[in-house]
């Protein structure tokens, strides 16, 4: 019995030590199998380790943007640059695919940046034209400007006739900077050939201004020759050259200007039609030289002008020897004593002696005796109008050392206005107390009231209120309201009401009405006369009435029963008799009821 | 029972056994595959495995560098590299090994570089890499080799990476930088540090004292307010800014700009009066208001338009919010011409709703003048005339013939008047011909034939004196005995060309029409005093009929050319006009020393004779 005991636990025993066995033999199999797999994986990115060149990523184990963004947020941004170089540098297409898929969850916009640059500029090398369609879809018009400049970039690069077809299918914003990036790309070949990349795309000038830039050898080596294809390619549209156009020939004009003077500018005029002006090309040319040049840079203008017929050209010269005279007075004076247009000639001297006295007026003193005689007393004058700005009470203490009347005047008039806007009150008291002022004091004081409403009007409304009426019994105030409709007929409207009686608020209303006339609002322009009529009563409405009846005869006659002055009534028909009594403005019942009105003023 | 009953036989033991096994190695086997995935924490990879691959890239880095690099100026050689990408990744692997040293010997070898562009591109890369080892070094050669305006690029390279490096250190470099430059730089500063909050990023510039840098940069790069409460943000800055706000530079003018946009977003145009309340006395708004109101353009250019008329209204010392107001509604105009038109309907102030009607007429009838024209009957009636002047008007830019039937869609006069004068002036620059064939016989327009005469030789004396005079001389003269040639010298000296109008002068007809164009050239000779020796001989030209029209030009010539008129005295015709040049040249100069006693017995003579 215990033998037979002990042998069914023998056997027993002996089943479970095999079940445990096996099981635990094909769990250790199982565990073994699985490591031997990621031994593999591990394997294959060791390859990647030891050999770049032959280094292949896997969706599986590539690391992606959002966690080289995490890896390298404190990274220089040159590293970031250099660890992202390398990523893409291997990639295939599909690969930047996945990354730029990728790239949408970034959270930093500067590693974006990085990204989007960088993978665009990858993707141009491997496959230019799937570049330029993502920039397209799927960028915002400011980033396109930049990304399409990287895919240009290389395209120009791997195939330059195939980019410049490309680039024609663009919009013009997006050409004007792929010009660039082209001409820019490819530093490697001759000015021509750069030239000739942004000739395809019609914008030559933008090659020519990359180039001058780069100080290279000289952009526009034969510019007669050049005139003269440019003539004979765009001989069509001659009369009415575009923007590209007008620039490529101010470059080929200044090229021209620069190897053989100012005259070459005959042979563009005699090419061009006579309705195409110059003066395009003769500022471009001329503001390019009036850095080192301004001698050579007014010359131009002033031929330009002798052949071409455009009002700009004595604009242009004024303001070039105003900034010529800034630097060098003596030089830029000088050159307008050649001028023989007289006209010209004193406009620019003038324009020269104010550009002086603005930057420098104790300079410009102290230089009188050198000036041309027939100069002084105009420079001496300027200079005091000049320290008016800052101190009107010193130019005033120097306006008895100027002589000769117009140039008093001029300087009378600078004290004044300046002087008005710091100080009305003193302004007034000096004109009313300084003796041989060579302006009519009441004209002087109209300016002054008339500079302080453009600044300050209360001030100026309350000062003229605060002061006597003057000779003709007029309040400066409704000078001030008068002046103010200029600006705002709205507020100056609303002013009337405090505007003395008499001559001084017919000035004010005669501000508006002219204002509502200048607008158009003839309804306006009348119903403040009728107002007008009902406050003044007696005085003299007829400087309104002529504009009135000449403007809007029609109008005037359908409120005529409205104006409460008797006296203005009539004048209004006596007018209206005078201008279309002879003509068929109104009907004959009309034109008796009128004359009706008019037989009162006879009674 | 036998004991062979009680035991299995061998054969069925044994594969008994076998199955039980097979039984527990399977289970063994499968239970280890479907355990081991919960003791996972990665599906595939893990963050060692990750931390590997970025090392791995950087290792490349590392191995890459073990091939053969080319030099510096190899790089230049475009045959060398497939792309650019290429070479600049060749720059960059040569760049990140290089110490300060070496970085600096590559900075003075970049310089033999030929080719402009990509010089400018190794030199960054260069001063990008030299910052991140040595900022102020990097700073050095900056300011050493380049001008002010090329330092700036540079400047944001070394500041973006010095920010990174060591942000204080850079902040206090900025400090001492001259004002432009420290804006860009701090600008750099706050683009490069992107990882930091808003108020951080605020902290830099406030730092430099240039929290206004910050607050463009960072508005400017976010749809949302960066201002989490606005009115303070507001007084801070007016307290800030108070003793130079009549100074604040077009930067700080923005940043107060966007503080206010900021306040008026989240509580409407009511926090204007708080807003103005506090500001410096006698300042303007003008700038910031006219800021604002360009960012609200695009979204609520309504909100624009009423902030503007706030201000007209509440700031009436400053005329411009008028015109900016008058902007607002010409822009708005340009994408939605019938509500700017509605919203114009009841602004206060008639001359204002007239201004701002107008704009928007104007603008509306550039877009599509025919448009236009067809719905002006379903307008407010108030406005009709208007719109319906400014649709012809425009229409009468390109085909002006073609609006010279609808004058008569005006009841007043004048303003079928002013669509006539547009006509003119138009079509004056196409067929001369053809236009005055319109005025001789339209009877719309016949009471203004001498003003549109006027306009039209006006319009030519700009754009083709030549013509205008040619024209003038075809044609009989005006009402007044005048010829329309006058017209053209007079507006020629009125608009500055008085050397063409001088060349003219000698095709104008006799009589009043000479007299005419001579007077104008020369009183203004007379005036500018720049020729009164041509003003004389001008002078002198004119026949004695003519001359004695013009008695008061000689007066005023004797003041100011005496010597000249004097040695022409005796070419001066008719007899009476001489002996008055006489009398007036002595009277007016005898005691000035202008002439000699010879000179003025001769003129006494004269004198004498007369009497």
């Amino acid at each position: 019995m215990k033998t037979e005991s002990f042998q069914s636990l023998r056997n027993v025993c002996g089943v479970l030590l095999i079940v445990i066995g096996t099981f635990t033999f094909g769990f250790m199999v199982a565990l073994l199998s699985l490591s031997q797999d990621s031994e593999e994986r591990r394997s294959d990115r060791n390859e990647f380790r030891s050999d770049t060149a032959q280094y292949t990523t896997t969706k599986a184990s590539a690391p992606t943007l959002q966690l080289i963004e995490n890896q390298t947020n404190k990274d220089s941004h040159f590293d970031r640059r250099h660890t992202l170089h390398n990523l893409f540098a291997k990639a295939n297409s599909q690969e930047l695919e996945l990354y730029f898929s990728q790239s949408k969850n970034l959270v930093s916009l500067n590693f974006l940046r990085v990204v989007q640059d960088q993978l665009i500029q990858r993707w141009s090398v491997l496959d230019p034209q799937k570049a330029l369609s993502l920039v397209i879809e799927e960028f915002t018009a400011e980033r396109q400007i930049h990304l399409v400049q990287l895919v240009f970039k290389e395209w120009s690069r791997s195939n330059l006739s195939n980019a410049i077809k490309h680039a024609q299918q663009l919009d013009n914003n997006l050409i004007d900077v792929v010009v660039d990036s082209m001409v820019t790309s490819r530093e490697d070949l001759s000015v021509e050939q750069r030239r000739d990349i942004a000739r395809e795309l019609k914008r030559e000038w933008r090659a020519i201004e990359i180039l001058r830039h780069e100080n290279s050898e000289a952009v526009i080596k034969a510019p007669a020759q050049e005139w003269a294809a440019f003539v004979r390619e765009q001989r069509d549209t001659l009369s009415s050259l575009d923007e590209a156009q007008l620039r490529m020939m101010g470059y080929i004009a200044l090229s021209w200007v620069t190897l053989e003077g100012t005259t070459v500018m005959a042979h563009l005029r005699e090419e061009l039609p006579r309705t195409t002006s110059l003066l395009a090309t003769t500022e471009f040319v001329a503001r390019e030289l009036m850095e080192t040049q301004p001698d050579k840079a007014l010359e131009l203008v002033v031929f330009a002008a002798s052949i071409d017929h455009d009002l700009g050209y004595q604009d242009l010269a004024i303001e070039l020897i105003g900034s010529w005279a800034g630097n060098s007075l003596d030089q830029a004076l000088d050159a307008t004593l050649e001028i023989e247009a007289e006209s010209l000639r004193w406009e620019l001297q003038k324009k020269a002696l104010e550009a002086a006295a603005e930057i420098d007026v104790f300079s410009l003193l102290s230089s009188l005796e050198r000036l041309p005689e027939h100069l002084r007393d105009r420079a001496y004058a300027l200079a005091i109008a000049e320290i008016a700005k800052k101190s009107p009470e010193s130019a005033a203490e120097m306006l008895p050392n100027v002589s000769k009347l117009e140039e008093r005047k001029l300087v009378t008039e600078a004290i004044v206005k300046r002087w008005a806007l710091k100080d009305i009150d003193a302004t007034i008291r000096w004109i009313e107390t300084t003796s041989k002022l060579p302006i009519d004091r009441n004209k002087l004081k109209e300016t002054a009231f008339q500079e302080l409403v453009a600044l300050d009007w209360r001030l100026a409304f309350e000062t003229a209120l605060s002061l006597p009426v003057n000779s003709k019994g007029a309040g400066w105030e409704g000078t001030v309201v008068q002046w103010l409709a200029n600006r705002n007929s709205d507020l100056a409207e609303s002013l009337l009401v405090r505007v003395r009686p008499g001559p001084g608020r017919v000035e004010a209303f005669d501000g508006i009405i002219f204002n509502a006339l200048h607008d158009r609002d003839y309804h306006r322009a009348l119903e403040v006369f009728l107002q007008l009529c009902e406050l003044e009563e007696h005085s003299d409405q007829s400087i309104f009435l002529m504009p009135l009846t000449l403007t809007v005869p029609d109008l005037v006659l359908s409120s005529i029963d409205k104006i409460a002055s008797r006296r203005a009534k009539v004048e209004v028909a006596d007018w209206l008799i005078y201008e279309y009594a002879n003509t068929d403005m109104f009907t004959p019942e009309e034109m008796k009821r009128i004359r009706q009105i008019a037989s009162l003023g006879k009674e | 029972m036998t004991v062979s009953n009680h035991k299995l036989s061998k054969p069925l033991l044994g594969v008994l056994v076998s199955v039980i096994a097979l039984t527990a190695f399977v289970l063994g086997f499968v239970t280890q595959y479907f355990v081991s995935p919960f003791f996972q924490t990665t599906p595939s990879v893990s963050n060692e495995d990750q931390e590997i691959s970025i090392g791995q890239i950087r290792d490349v880095e590392e191995l890459s560098t073990q091939r053969v690099i080319p030099s510096l100026l190899d790089l230049e050689d475009p045959v060398q590299f497939r792309d650019h990408f290429d070479r600049t990744g060749t720059l960059l692997d040569l760049l990140v090994l290089a110490d300060r040293d070496s970085l600096q010997e590559y900075f003075a070898e970049s310089k033999n570089i030929t080719a402009h562009h990509f010089r400018k591109e190794v030199q960054t890369s260069i001063i990008q890499r030299l910052s991140v080892i040595d900022p102020r070094t990097a700073l050095s050669v900056v300011q050493e080799q380049f001008s002010g305006i090329e330092q700036q690029s540079f400047l944001t390279t070394i500041f973006a990476e010095w920010s990174v490096v060591n942000l204080q250190e850079a902040i206090a470099e900025a400090t001492g930088l001259e004002s432009e430059q420290k804006e860009i730089v701090i600008a750099s500063m706050i683009r490069s540090r992107d990882d930091l909050t808003v108020e951080e990023r605020r902290d830099i510039a406030r730092q430099c004292n240039s929290d206004w840098v910050a607050i463009n940069l960072l508005s400017d790069g976010s749809e949302e307010s960066i201002f989490a409460d606005p009115e303070q943000e507001w007084l801070t800055f007016i307290e800030d800014n108070r003793d130079h706000f009549s100074n604040l530079s077009g930067t700080q003018t923005q940043a107060l700009g966007h503080i206010l946009l900021a306040w008026i977003e989240r509580d409407g145009l009511k926090m204007l009066d708080p807003a103005l309340a506090i500001l410096p006395p006698k300042v303007s708004l003008l700038e910031t208001i006219t800021f604002v109101t360009d960012q609200l353009m695009d979204s609520t250019p309504s909100l624009a338009l009423h902030l503007s008329l706030e201000m007209v209204a509440k700031d009436d010392q400053n005329h411009g919010f008028r015109y900016l107001a008058r902007s607002i509604a010409g822009r708005w105009a340009e994408f939605e011409p019938r509500r700017a038109l509605e919203a114009t309907v009841n602004v206060p102030g008639r001359a204002l709703r007239g201004m701002l009607q107008r704009s928007v007429s104007h603008q509306w009838a550039r877009l599509d003048p025919d448009a236009l024209l067809g719905i002006v009957d379903s307008l407010p009636d108030e406005i009709q005339v208007l719109v319906r002047q400014y649709a012809l008007i425009a229409i009468a830019a390109s085909q002006p013939e073609s609006v010279v039937s609808m004058l008569s869609d005006f009841s007043i006069r004048k303003d079928r008047d002013v669509v006539a004068r547009a006509i003119a002036v138009n079509w004056a620059k196409t067929d001369v011909a053809k236009l005055f064939e319109w005025i001789d016989t339209d009877s719309n327009v016949s009471h203004i034939q001498d003003e549109l005469y006027r306009t039209v030789f006006n319009q030519l004396a700009r754009s083709n004196p030549v013509l205008g005079v040619q024209e003038a001389l075809a044609r009989p003269e005006a009402n007044d005995g005048e010829g329309w040639e006058s017209t053209v010298i007079i507006r020629l000296v009125i608009l500055g060309e008085v050397d063409t109008a001088v060349k003219l002068l000698p095709q104008v007809r006799s009589g009043i029409t000479r007299v005419m164009a001579y007077r104008k050239v020369i009183e203004h000779l007379i005036d500018e005093q720049y020729d009164t020796k041509l003003a004389v001989d001008l002078f002198l030209q004119l026949g004695q009929n003519e001359v004695t029209k013009v008695r008061y030009l000689a007066s005023k010539l004797t003041k100011v050319a005496p010597q000249h008129l004097y040695e022409e005295l005796d070419n001066i015709e008719p007899k009476r006009i001489r002996d008055f040049v006489a009398g007036a040249l002595y009277s007016h100069n005898r005691h000035k020393g202008t002439f000699t006693a010879q000179e003025l017995q001769v003129l006494e003579a004269i004198i004498q004779n007369e009497n």
